[in-house]
C-alpha cells in the first residue's frame, strides 16, 4: 500500500529551570513542563480545551522577554530560556490567589470539591490563608434542579472551562459569561433550567470545573475524595470503551470520573458513563440462585442445588440434541470464550450466539468478507484526520457519545459530513449534507453513488488495479442504476447524491461510519457491503482518518465474535468447514464434536416452539424484550423444557426461566472487554462481588465441572493466556501486558504494539474482495406502508438509556433525565391524528400494540415514527415480525409498518 | 410577555450583512436592537442561528453591555437625575411624583409599554438642576408639576 512520504518532524529544545527539554513543535511550555515533572499551577487549563489564558495562575519567565507569559497558552521556541519559580512569579501567583479567596465563600467543610480542588490545594500551597482585600463573599442562588447537576456560583473563579467544554468538545454551548464585574456569573440564557437550553447532561461541564461551584449532585455528602477507594476500568454500556475511574466508600459506588488524558475518552464520559453506574448498587439485584418450584414460583436456592439442576437439565437436553446458548456481548472475552467452549466441547453444540447478533455479527459477511477483518477499520484518535466522513445509519452523539465526539470536533474544523439517516439527527444537523433516504434505500444510494464515481473517473484506479479484485463484477452490477431513479427510491435530490459521491471520493482522506441504523435495517448486508466496496474502490481504506468503520452496539460486541460466540465461526473467526483452522483452535480448545453451523437466537427460540431445542442458557441477553416476533419469544421461553438465565437482575426473561443463576456485576469482577476500535482493555474488580452473587465466568467453570468438563482455571488471566493461543490476533495479549493499556488486534506477538489502523500494508487475503450489489426490491417493497398501517416505524437507542434497560433503568442518574416510552411523531402527522405532545397514544403493527407517550418533533419526516427500544413497558421490538437479514441473519427493526392513535 | 408575533425579515438582512464576520456580535446587536428597540429572546435566538454561536454566547454579549436591553422598553424613556446637584435640588421629589403617575417603579416600563422610565446619576448638566433627559431631549429646572406636564404629553 502506499506509504506516506516521510515527513521530517523537527523538534524544539527549550529550557526550563535549568533543565533542558526536547518538544515537538506546537506543544505549550506548560505541557514541556509536565513532560519532565515540573509542575505549573494552572487553573482554567484543561488539555481538552483550547488555551484561554484568562486565570494567569500559570505565568512563567522567559528570558529576554518582558512580562511574565501564562505557559498554558505560550508555545516553545527553539532555545527559548524558561523559569517557572522566580520571586516574581510566586508573588503573581499568591496575587492571584489572594483575589480568588477575597470572594470565595470558603465552605470548603461542605463543599463536594474538597480534597479535589485546584483553589484549595493553591491556597494551601502558596500559604494564603486571608485576603488583604479582606473578605466580600458573592451572594447568588445556588441552584438544584437539574437531577444529577449542583450549581453553586457563589464559589464559582470565572475560569470559564465549562463553557468551553460545552462549547468546543460538546460542541452544544449551554452555559455563558453572564453580565460583568462583580456580578459576573455562569448562567445558561435566561437563567433557563438546564433542561430547557440543549443540554444533554453528560456531565463533563463538572468534570473539568476546577473547584466546587459545579457538583454531581447525586454523590453530594456520600465520601470524600480522599475516602474512596479508586479503580481504573472500562464503562460496560456502549462500544466505545471508555476509561472509568471508579470510586467507592464502603464497598459501594460512590461516584465515577475519568482522568484527563486516559484512554480513549481522554477525561471524557457520556451521561451514561458517567451517571448510569449506579445500577450495581441497586437493591434488585439478585442475591440467590432462584429455582421454580412445583407451585410454578421462582424461590431461593443453594447454589450447589441450583448447578446440580442445571447440570442435569442441560445433560438431558444434550441427549437430546437439543441444546442453545446465548452468550452476552456485555459479559467480558474471558467469560464467552469459556461459555463457547462450553457449548462445543462440553454440551456438543454451535447453538451459540450472543447479543452481537442485533449488530456486530453483520460484520462478518459484509465488511469481513469484502477486506478480511469484521471489525472497524480505523481508531478513535484517527477520525479528524478525515476530511470528508460519510455517517450512515447511525445517531452517534446519541448511541457512541464520546466517539461522537471526534465527529463533532472534524464538524468544528470544518471538515464535511456526508449524514445519512432518515431522520435529523444531531448529528445529521452538523452535517454538510444530510440524505434523509427513505427507511431502507441506503444500498440504492451507495449504489448510485458508486455508479457515479465509476462514471466520473472519481475511482482511485491504480489502487483497484494493485489491491482489489472483483471490480468489473461489481461495475456490473450497478450497471443498470441511474443516478434519477435512485434519487427516486431514495426520496433525496439527485443532486445530493451527486455531491456527496465526489465529496467523498475526492477527498484526500475520507472515512465511513455506520451502526444498526444499517445492520438492522432491509437491504443492511448490501448497504453495509457497498460501503466497502466504496471505500476500496476510492482508495480510502489503510490510512488516518480513512476506513470503513461499523461501530459495535454493546461494550464487548466485538469481543463476543472474536472469542466465537457465533454458530458458524469458532473463536479468531474461524469456520466450521475450515478442517485444517479448526484442528488448530481445536488443539487449544479441545474436541469441538459437531462440526456444522449452529442457530442464531431467533432460530433457537423458534426451534423450541418446534421442538428440536430442550433447553436454552442465556447469560446477560434479554430476549424477552430484545427479540422481534413477540408472540413466539414468549411462547418459546414458556415452552423451553429448560431454561436457565445468568443475570445481575431478574430480567424479563429471566422471569421465565426454571432456574436463575445471580451473577456480579462488571465492577465486581476481572476480564477484559474489546471495543469497537478492537482495543483489548482490563476491566477490574472495584468491589467485592455481592454476596450470594457469583462472577460469570466462576458459574460458566462450575456448570463446565459439574458436567464433568474438568477444568482448572482460577483467574481471567490464565483464561486470557488460553485465548492468546487460540485466537491468532489475540497471541500477543497478556494481562501484564494490558496493565500499561489497551492494546487494539491484531497482535501477533508480545512485541506487537497492535494495530490502530488496520490494512496499512495490505489487506490479510493478499487482496480485498469487491463485492457485486445487490439490492431486492421485494424486501423495500415488504415494509412499504399500507392497510390502514399508514407510518412507518423505526427504533433506535436513545441517549439516556441502553439495551433493554435492564441496568440503565436501575441507575436514578439516568432515570432522573428520562424514564418513559416516547414516540416521535412528525407535526404534520400529528395535527391530522389528533395528537398533542405528551399524549398516551397507540401504536399498532401486525405484530403487536405498545402505548408509549407522545413526541411531537420535525426531527422525524412526514411517515415516519421513531421509539427507543428500552421500554420493557412499551417494548418497540415487539411490533416488529421475526425476520432477519438474510445474508447476516441480524433481526430486522429500523422499518415496521404500523398506525397510531391516541389511546 | 410579547403577544405580537416578531417579523424576523429585517434581521436577516442584518445577518445576511455580517455572514462573513462570525465574531461581529456586537454590532449585529446593536442593529437589531436598532429595528426591535430592545432584544426579545426569539432576536438573541435567531443571531445565535445566524452567527452560527451557541445562544449563551450571544446572551453573554448581551447581559455584559449596558448599551442592550433585554426587556422591551417603552416608546419614550424618561430620566431623571439624581445625581448630587439635581439631588440637592429636589430630585427625590420628582422621581416620587413620576412613579407615583406612572404606576412602577424607577427601572421598569409602563404595561401599555408608553414609558420606561429611569434614574441616573448626573447627567452633566448640574448648573441646570434638577436635569432629565426625555428621550434625546434636556430638560432643565425641573419641579414635579412640570415633570408630570412632559409625561403626560408623551404618546
Ligand atoms: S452537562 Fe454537558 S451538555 Fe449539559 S451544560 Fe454540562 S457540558 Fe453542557
Ligand atoms: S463553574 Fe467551575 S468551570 Fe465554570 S467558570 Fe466557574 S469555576 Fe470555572
Ligand atoms: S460513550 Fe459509551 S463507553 Fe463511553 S461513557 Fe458513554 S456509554 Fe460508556
Ligand atoms: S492556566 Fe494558564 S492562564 Fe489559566
Ligand atoms: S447631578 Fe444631575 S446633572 Fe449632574
Amino acid at each position: 500500500m502506499a506509504s506516506l512520504p516521510e515527513t521530517e518532524v523537527k523538534t524544539l529544545t527549550l529550557t526550563i529551570d535549568g533543565q533542558e527539554v526536547t518538544v515537538e513543535p506546537g506543544t505549550t511550555v506548560l505541557e514541556a513542563a509536565q513532560s519532565v515533572g515540573i509542575d505549573i499551577p494552572t487553573l482554567c487549563h484543561d488539555p481538552r480545551l483550547e488555551p484561554f489564558g484568562a486565570c494567569r495562575l500559570c505565568l512563567v519567565e522567559v528570558e529576554g522577554g518582558r512580562a511574565p507569559m501564562p505557559s498554558c497558552a505560550l508555545k516553545c521556541g527553539d532555545g527559548m530560556v524558561v523559569h517557572t519559580r522566580t520571586e516574581r512569579i510566586m508573588k503573581l501567583r499568591k496575587f492571584v490567589i489572594e483575589l480568588l479567596l477575597s470572594y470565595h465563600p470558603l465552605d470548603c467543610p461542605v463543599c463536594e470539591a474538597a480534597g479535589d480542588c485546584r483553589l484549595q490545594d493553591y491556597a494551601y500551597e502558596y500559604g494564603v490563608a486571608v485576603s488583604p482585600w479582606g473578605w466580600h463573599p458573592l451572594e447568588f442562588d445556588t441552584r438544584d434542579d437539574h437531577p444529577n447537576i449542583a450549581r453553586d456560583p457563589n464559589r464559582c473563579i470565572l475560569c470559564g472551562r465549562c463553557v468551553r467544554i460545552c462549547r468546543e468538545v460538546m460542541g452544544i454551548g449551554c452555559w455563558g459569561f453572564r453580565s460583568r464585574g462583580y456580578d459576573t456569573i455562569i448562567d445558561t440564557a435566561y437563567n433557563m433550567p438546564l433542561e430547557a437550553v440543549d443540554c444533554v447532561s453528560c456531565g463533563q461541564c463538572v468534570s473539568t470545573c476546577p473547584v466546587g461551584a459545579l457538583n454531581m449532585k447525586r454523590s453530594r455528602f456520600g465520601a470524600r475524595n480522599w475516602q474512596t477507594e479508586k479503580t481504573m476500568t472500562v464503562c460496560d454500556y456502549c462500544a466505545v470503551g471508555c476509561e472509568q475511574e471508579i470510586q467507592t466508600f464502603r464497598g459501594e459506588l460512590v461516584r465515577v470520573k475519568a482522568p484527563t488524558g486516559e484512554g480513549v475518552n481522554a477525561g471524557n464520559l457520556c451521561v451514561k458513563g458517567r451517571f448510569g453506574m449506579e445500577y450495581v448498587n441497586s437493591n434488585e439485584r439478585l442475591i440467590a440462585p432462584l429455582v421454580r418450584g412445583e407451585d410454578g414460583l421462582l424461590a431461593p436456592t443453594t447454589w450447589d442445588d441450583a448447578l446440580a439442576r442445571v447440570a442435569e437439565g442441560l445433560k438431558k437436553a444434550k441427549a437430546a440434541k437439543g441444546v442453545g446458548v446465548i452468550a452476552s456481548a456485555r459479559c467480558t472475552n474471558e467469560e464467552n470464550y469459556l461459555l463457547q467452549k462450553l457449548a462445543r466441547t462440553v454440551l456438543g453444540t454451535n447453538n451459540i450466539d450472543s447479543g452481537a447478533r442485533y449488530n456486530q455479527a453483520a460484520a462478518v459477511a459484509t465488511v469481513g468478507k469484502v477486506l478480511g477483518y469484521p471489525a472497524m477499520t480505523n481508531s478513535v484518535a484517527d477520525i479528524v484526520e478525515a476530511e470528508v466522513l460519510l455517517i450512515a445509519g447511525s445517531n452517534t452523539t446519541e448511541e457512541h457519545p464520546v466517539l461522537a465526539l471526534q465527529l463533532v470536533k472534524a464538524a468544528r474544523e470544518g471538515k464535511e459530513l456526508i449524514v445519512v439517516d432518515p431522520r435529523r439527527t444531531d448529528i445529521a444537523r452538523r452535517a454538510s449534507i444530510h440524505l434523509a433516504v427513505k427507511p431502507g434505500s441506503d444500498a440504492v444510494l451507495f449504489a448510485a453513488m458508486l455508479k457515479h464515481i465509476v462514471d466520473s473517473g472519481l475511482h482511485n484506479k491504480d489502487f483497484i488495479a494493485a489491491h482489489a479484485d472483483g471490480f468489473e463484477e461489481l461495475v456490473e452490477s450497478v450497471k443498470a442504476v441511474t443516478i434519477e431513479a435512485a434519487a427516486d427510491a431514495c426520496g433525496v435530490p439527485a443532486a445530493d447524491i451527486k455531491s456527496a459521491a465526489e465529496l467523498y471520493a475526492k477527498a484526500a482522506a475520507a472515512s465511513i461510519f455506520y451502526s444498526a441504523g444499517l445492520t438492522q435495517q432491509h437491504n443492511g448486508a448490501a448497504a453495509v457491503t457497498a460501503l466497502a466496496d466504496l471505500a476500496v474502490v476510492t482508495g480510502n481504506i489503510g490510512r488516518a482518518g480513512t476506513g470503513v468503520n461499523g461501530l459495535a452496539g454493546q461494550a464487548n460486541a466485538q469481543g463476543a465474535c472474536d472469542m466465537g460466540c457465533l454458530p458458524d465461526y469458532l473463536p479468531g473467526y474461524v469456520a466450521l468447514d475450515d478442517a485444517e483452522a479448526v484442528k488448530t483452535v481445536e488443539a487449544v480448545m479441545g474436541r469441538v464434536s459437531d462440526k456444522i453451523p449452529g442457530q442464531i437466537i431467533g432460530s433457537m427460540l423458534q426451534g423450541i416452539v418446534d421442538g428440536q431445542i430442550k433447553a436454552l442458557y442465556i447469560v446477560g441477553e434479554n430476549p424477552a424484550i430484545s427479540e422481534p416476533g413477540a408472540a413466539v419469544v414468549k411462547e418459546a421461553l414458556e415452552k423451553a423444557e429448560f431454561l436457565v438465565v445468568q443475570d445481575i437482575f431478574l430480567s424479563e426473561t429471566a422471569r421465565y426461566a426454571d432456574v436463575v443463576l445471580p451473577a456480579c456485576a462488571i465492577t465486581e469482577r476481572d476480564g477484559t472487554l474489546t471495543s469497537t476500535e478492537r482495543r483489548v482493555q482490563r476491566v477490574r474488580k472495584t468491589m467485592d462481588c455481592l454476596e450470594g452473587a457469583k462472577a460469570d465466568w466462576e458459574i460458566v467453570l462450575a456448570i463446565a465441572n459439574e458436567l464433568g468438563a474438568g477444568w482448572t482455571y482460577t483467574s481471567p488471566a490464565e483464561i486470557m493466556a488460553e485465548i492468546a493461543l487460540a485466537v491468532p490476533t489475540y497471541a500477543g495479549i497478556s494481562y501484564e501486558r494490558l496493565e500499561q493499556g489497551g492494546i487494539q488486534w491484531p497482535c501477533v506477538d508480545a512485541e506487537d504494539d497492535g494495530t490502530p489502523i488496520l490494512y496499512t500494508e495490505g489487506f490479510p487475503g493478499g487482496r480485498a474482495s469487491l463485492a457485486a450489489i445487490e439490492v431486492s426490491d421485494a424486501s423495500v417493497a415488504d415494509i412499504a406502508a399500507g392497510n390502514g398501517f399508514s407510518l412507518l416505524l423505526t427504533t433506535g437507542i436513545e441517549r439516556e438509556h441502553f439495551g433493554t434497560g435492564t441496568r440503565s433503568r436501575r441507575a436514578a442518574g439516568l432515570t432522573g433525565l428520562v424514564n418513559e416510552g416516547r414516540l416521535e411523531i412528525n407535526p404534520t402527522d400529528a395535527t391530522a391524528l389528533g395528537v398533542a405532545p405528551g399524549d398516551r397514544i397507540r401504536v399498532t403493527s401486525v405484530s403487536g400494540s405498545i402505548e408509549p407517550v407522545a413526541v411531537v418533533t420535525a426531527g422525524v419526516p412526514q411517515g415516519l415514527v421513531f421509539m427507543p427500544q428500552h421500554y420493557v413497558e412499551a417494548p418497540a421490538t415487539a411490533l416488529f415480525p421475526a425476520q432477519v437479514d438474510p445474508v447476516t441473519a441480524v433481526p430486522l427493526l429500523k422499518a415496521v409498518a404500523v398506525k397510531v392513535e391516541k389511546a | 410577555m410579547v403577544e405580537e408575533t416578531l417579523d424576523l425579515a429585517p434581521l436577516q438582512d442584518v445577518l445576511e450583512e455580517y455572514k462573513q464576520q462570525p465574531g461581529a456580535i456586537i454590532p449585529v446587536l446593536q442593529k437589531a436592537q436598532a429595528i426591535y428597540g430592545w432584544l426579545p429572546p426569539e432576536v438573541l435566538d435567531a443571531v445565535a442561528r445566524g452567527m452560527h454561536v451557541p445562544v449563551s454566547r450571544v446572551y453573554g454579549v448581551a447581559t455584559f453591555y449596558s448599551q442592550f436591553y433585554l426587556e422591551r422598553r417603552g416608546r419614550h424613556t424618561f430620566r431623571q437625575c439624581d445625581g448630587t446637584a439635581c439631588h440637592v435640588r429636589g430630585a427625590a421629589s420628582i422621581i416620587e411624583a413620576v412613579e407615583k403617575r406612572l404606576g412602577i417603579q424607577a427601572g421598569e416600563t409602563t404595561p401599555d409599554y408608553r414609558v420606561t422610565f429611569e434614574v441616573v446619576y448626573c447627567l452633566g448638566s448640574c448648573g441646570l438642576a434638577p436635569v432629565a433627559m426625555v428621550d434625546d431631549q434636556v430638560v432643565g429646572h425641573l419641579v414635579p408639576s412640570k415633570a408630570l406636564e412632559i409625561l403626560d404629553n408623551l404618546e
